[in-house]
């Protein structure tokens, strides 16, 4: 016969939910801190092809520093 | 050839590639990805191995939206031959081509546009019945006749007006000079023929959030 699992919840199950409530605190934080990916309303599509000769990452900083200097 | 994966972002651009037309061409490409919508032509692949008639089939295989620019198929006047340039008609073929005899292709949207208008059935009489769009040599009429022809598949919110749209591409193009600087580039390295890759990331990256 099966034995049958207690319902409640054991030490390893109250961190592994604190995990998962860290990680997506982390998240919406990160969400909200994130740059916009709309021109006006409109969702902004990635291009096809990588960059060549830098990052986006770089790009990003750069566009981020025009902007900032403007 | 493998059948390549569709995207409905996908605009292809028939073009030409050369310095004078540069302007028209950052207006277009600009106005596609301000519109939602990804930028995609030859420029994109510098593969010397990949067959350049292979790499327009795959692209227009892509692409359910092209747009054809026929202001540029003058004769070539340095030549002694004086021909004049059959990339863009070729092109604009394929499509059409496409698009008649292709269940996949049938409802592919195609945008036809001249320097100057009721010209097109001179040279090209087999399109006389097609209505092309006539720009000018002006970039900001290129912003319209693009941002009209996408307006009807938009995604997301209305497309913003003429005023906001030629403000944002002019800021844009004051801004590239110092993005290239801020990667490590010439001011002039990066432009929409030398590096396209490149220049269409640093457009997508300035237009998110461009109205802040």
């Amino acid at each position: 016969m099966l034995k049958k699992r207690p319902n409640k919840l054991t030490k390893k199950d109250a961190i592994k939910g604190a995990t998962l409530d860290a990680a997506a605190k982390k998240r919406r934080a990160l969400k909200a801190a994130a740059q916009p990916c709309t021109f006006m309303g409109i969702p902004v599509a990635d291009p096809a092809v990588k960059p060549r000769g830098t990052t986006v990452k770089k790009i990003r900083e750069a566009v981020a520093a025009v902007r900032k200097s403007a | 050839m493998a059948r390549s994966r569709r995207d409905a972002l996908n605009v292809f651009i028939n073009a030409p590639f050369d310095p004078a037309y540069d302007p028209l061409l950052e207006a277009m490409v600009f106005m596609i990805h301000a519109a939602g919508f990804r930028a995609r032509c030859a420029l994109e692949e510098n593969d010397s191995g990949d067959i350049r008639l292979d790499k327009l089939v795959r692209l227009i295989d892509e692409s359910p939206r092209s747009i054809h620019d026929l202001s540029r198929i003058k004769p070539v006047r340095q030549q002694v031959s004086e021909l004049p340039r059959f990339n863009m008609p070729f092109e604009l073929g394929l499509c059409m081509g496409a698009r008649r005899f292709s269940a996949s292709h049938r409802y592919d949207k195609i945008k036809i546009m001249v320097s100057e208008p009721y010209k097109l059935p001179e040279y090209l009489s087999d399109l006389g019945g097609n209505d092309p769009d006539a720009h000018h040599e002006d970039p900001h009429q290129v912003l319209m006749i693009v941002r009209d022809f996408l307006q009807n598949a938009r995604r997301g919110k209305p497309l913003p007006g003429r005023t906001a749209l030629v403000a944002t591409f002019d800021r844009f193009k004051r801004a590239i000079p110092k993005i290239a600087e801020g990667i490590e580039h010439g001011a002039g390295e990066i432009g929409v023929r030398k590096n396209f890759p490149t220049f269409v990331w640093c457009l997508t990256e300035f237009l998110k959030g461009a109205e802040n």
